[in-house]
């Protein structure tokens, strides 16, 4: 009896003391100077040459300086589009082969010491070691080497010239401390304890990670740059993206990078939360394989008047505005509009059920009375798309297309698989078509990487094998010329080609809209890292912080 | 050796099977399952298939399944279960972690749901003909058919995010970290715990009532209950002093196994509540096929089963003098 009585007391004890603490001792923002970010992901690593996950860039580009920062809209030609960080100065060599950038004497690591020369050197020297095994070693591809020629100038040197030169190195690399890493093995720097605790020489330091919970950074007082407004910028771990939504309406988080689905009108009905609309470098597609050697689908799609057909099939405005609603745009291409190169006039393959029905009907794909399939040589016109499991918006508009394709007679058989069996099977090109998500990046030339024709075993994200010389051509022209307005044209021209040859159905581009607590005033939210001006991010006059 | 410890040592032994067999199997289901670890890691990053494959080498991935699982021994011989492919941190730090949580979170759970399930069990067993008791033997089974996530959702929309009296998820507050004192850090700790433990309680809590209702009809249909009723014992009393504790028994094994059940399967409400948990923990590194993260995390789920199945059974023999004579 006393056993049971003591165990009912203990129980109600907890939950009283649960249930009374204090609403004002919790909750982001309810602390002046924390800025809390929710986030459905940790992040992978806080050395920058290891992170791969957009959460560890977040983290990173806040620790670490870079030689330069791009300003927004970001150009990627030349030095026009950047402004000094760590470097004051840069100056270029008569043959443009060489940029020597000055650093900041004021520069100073975390730790105390002075931000020199052989930092920058290190750090490159860090991302291309094949030890360090750094999934960004090929963004450096075509620099030769980084030298020192003083303890504070750099000198950068390239074995050609090419249009994103200063680009290349100001944009991608970050630079850490030598006199901390030269001593880590470079194959378990993973491992290390800088890893953990990392140093940089940032507007915020690192101050603690929890992993799958928190990872929190206070800000540098004694920064060259200045302290930052925010005291702390905190990123709260959920376990997925609604989790993550839920904590910015709830108040418990101040910021949400993207919002989604029917968390999106809550938001906007929030009276404490602001939404901010920023660009995308995302876009969606049906990737058709090329190379299909079995099944149902095999040579399929080598023709390109079918490929074109199915797309005017498609009326991509219906399925976006069905499965998307108002955060969603109907993609161009394998670009967004976001990208400065970008003509978002550029001629589409528009939807026309009459067009695509007679140009099958003139490739012998004939509506069968009964089944209401296709056939041609008694052979279906029948395929499966593979669509990762764990994306709800891709598997509507999985369902959205095969109810479009059916009614012109196209059996499209929707397969949601494991994310981790999706991309198996896409590398393997074991797949009809798949129903894919990417990310560009802001420089044009990454296109050649992504849906340039396959070189051996490296196919980026190419995974229909599309393989067109003369978009591959138009692309390296591009990419090596330096006139501004010329280098545009022929992405432009090559951008069109990809579109016309339609190795894909271009579904959709969706709409970065950010959830902000309206107490923080945002500023500089890039499509390529919104992010990046948090440091100057600061509160604003005092509003109400309470739950609508 | 007495029989008591040489069937004490006997469990050990065959729990230390079970674990290695557990292991071995998801060691080598894992490798069964389409997906290299690396290749999608690559795929997000943009690696080359050169830098993969060195990456590959590194870690030991290039060599024969075997060698990897002789390997994987060794190295839990020596302590060490290796690093996540995700983000490169030792394995026994992550799901040592997490089963501070899934622990906390299991505990938490299973004692709401012996108090909630003997309670109402009992009440319900031994006054089978009140309303109320057949009320909230009603109410908990109808909780017990209602799916996990539902419950959840259901609560968290309505006491965490409608009314706001409880968070919406998370293990603590990370500011309080800085500006709370150690009392509100722990009261900051518990009120994170409220509806993650309630959840899993109510289901659990519901499943014990049922057995506890049982245990209880039975017992009052026994002579030496008739006998103290006879002689004038007041029913309250009966219950307490001669009905319970023979009732106990037959809920022991459940909730012994309740814990380690918890420790490991709480994934829907870990994820729900974002409790960093084992469970969770093993989702995403499942899905993100971190072969080391896997074993480590079936490896201490495997033992803390083997150790709360133990446990039941030292508990039972110590609750039950009936086990006893049987083993003397």
């Amino acid at each position: 009896m006393r056993t049971t009585w003591t165990a009912i007391s203990l129980g109600c004890a907890f939950l009283s003391v649960a249930c009374s603490t204090p609403k004002d001792a919790t909750g982001a923002g309810s602390v002046s100077g924390v800025l809390t970010i929710s986030t459905p992901a940790d992040a992978d690593a806080l050395i920058p040459p290891l992170v791969a996950s957009t959460q560890g860039k977040q983290a990173v580009d806040l620790l670490f300086d870079m030689l330069a920062q791009p300003t927004a809209p970001i150009e990627t030609v030349g030095d026009n589009g950047f402004r000094p960080q760590l470097a004051t100065k840069w100056t270029w060599s008569a043959d443009s082969m060489s940029i020597a950038f000055d650093i900041d004497p004021r520069a100073r690591w975390h730790d105390g010491a002075p931000v020199r020369a052989r930092d920058v050197a290190f750090s490159y020297a860090l991302y291309v070691d094949p030890a360090v095994a750094s999934p960004q070693a090929s963004t450096f591809d075509g620099i030769d080497s980084v030298t020192v020629r003083d303890s504070l100038t750099a000198v950068v040197w390239w074995h050609a010239r090419h249009p994103e030169q200063f680009f290349q190195v100001a944009y991608n690399l970050s630079i850490m401390p030598a006199h901390l890493l030269d001593t880590v093995a470079r194959a378990t720097l993973a491992q290390s304890s800088f890893a953990s605790h990392p140093v940089g020489s940032g507007r915020y330091r690192f101050e603690q990670w929890t992993p799958r919970q928190a990872l929190v950074f206070a800000a540098d007082s004694a920064n060259y740059r200045g302290r930052p407004q925010y005291a702390r910028v905190l990123w709260s771990i959920a376990a997925d993206p609604n989790a993550a939504a839920l904590r910015v309406l709830a108040g418990e988080a101040d910021v949400l990078e993207s919002v989604r689905g029917d968390a999106y009108p809550r938001a906007r009905a929030a009276a404490n939360l602001q939404t901010v609309s920023y660009g995308s470098l995302d876009y969606a597609f049906m990737a058709f394989n090329f190379e299909r050697s079995a099944g149902a689908a095999r040579g399929l799609f080598t023709d390109r008047a079918l490929r074109v057909a199915l797309t005017q099939a498609v009326n991509r405005a219906a399925v976006v505005g069905n499965a998307l609603d108002s955060l969603g745009n109907v993609a161009l291409g394998p670009f967004t509009r976001a990208e400065p190169t970008v003509d978002t006039a550029m001629e589409q393959i528009a939807f026309d059920s009459a067009a695509a029905a007679r140009t099958l009907d003139s490739l012998g794909w004939r509506v069968d009375a009964k089944s209401g399939v296709r056939s041609k040589q008694g052979r279906p016109l029948q395929f499966e798309v593979l669509v990762p499991s764990s994306s709800a918006t891709r598997q509507r508009v999985a369902v959205l297309l095969q109810a479009q394709l059916r009614a012109l007679g196209v059996q499209l058989d929707v397969a949601p698989v494991e994310p981790g069996v999706f991309f198996a099977r896409l590398q393997k090109g074991d797949f009809d078509a798949a129903l894919n998500m990417w990310r560009s990046d802001p420089s044009p030339r990454a296109l050649r990487q992504v849906w340039g024709s396959p070189r051996g075993r490296d196919i980026g994200g190419n995974f229909g094998r599309y393989r067109s010389p003369t978009f591959d051509a138009l692309l390296d022209s591009a990419s090596r010329t330096f006139n501004a307005a010329d280098r545009t044209q022929i992405f432009r021209s090559a951008y069109q080609q990809i579109v016309s040859d339609a190795p894909a159905i271009w579904l959709y581009e969706p709409r970065n809209v950010a959830v902000i607590n309206r107490r923080v005033v945002p500023t500089g939210l890039r499509a390529d890292a919104w992010w990046a001006e948090i440091s100057s991010w600061h509160a604003g006059a005092s509003t109400s912080s309470s739950k609508p | 050796m007495s029989h008591q410890r040489s069937r004490i040592l006997s469990r050990v032994v065959h729990a230390a099977a079970v674990v290695t067999a557990s292991v071995t199997l998801t060691f080598f289901a894992m490798r069964l399952v389409p997906g290299d670890p690396l290749e999608l890691a690559a795929e997000r990053a943009g690696r080359t298939a050169s830098a993969t494959d060195a990456l590959r080498q590194q870690r030991g991935l290039n060599l024969p399944v075997s060698a990897q699982y002789v390997r994987y021994l060794s190295g839990i011989a020596r302590g060490d279960l290796g690093t996540s492919i995700g983000n490169g941190q030792r394995v026994e730090t992550l799901v040592a972690a997490a089963i501070r949580h899934s622990l906390l979170l299991g505990v938490a759970a299973t004692v709401l749901a012996t108090v909630l399930g003997v309670a109402v069990g009992s009440v319900e067993g031994w006054w089978a003909t009140s309303r109320a008791a057949r009320f909230s033997g009603d109410v908990l089974t109808a909780l017990y058919a209602i799916p996990e996530f539902v419950l959840a959702l259901a609560l968290m929309f309505t006491l965490a995010y409608t009314f706001g009296w409880f968070p919406v998820g998370g293990v603590h507050d990370p500011i309080l970290q800085y500006t709370g004192s150690a009392g509100d850090r722990l009261r900051d700790l518990l009120w994170h715990l409220v509806l993650p433990a309630v959840t899993l309680a109510l289901g659990w809590g519901a499943a014990i009532a049922r057995q506890q209702r049982r245990a209880v009809r039975d017992i009052v249909a026994e002579p030496f209950v008739r006998t103290a009723f006879a002689k004038g014992v007041p029913s309250t009393h009966v219950f307490l002093r001669h009905a319970l504790r023979p009732s106990l028994p037959a809920i022991v094994a459940s909730v012994g196994l309740m814990l380690p059940a918890l420790v490991g399967g709480a994934v829907v409400v870990e994820l729900i509540y974002s409790w960093p948990g084992v469970g969770s923990l093993l989702v995403q590194a499942i899905a993100a096929r971190d072969y080391a993260v896997v074993n480590g995390a079936m490896l201490v789920v495997g033992i803390v089963v083997a150790l709360g199945s133990l446990a039941a059974d030292v508990l039972l023999y110590w609750l039950d003098p009936r086990v006893r004579a049987a083993h003397a």
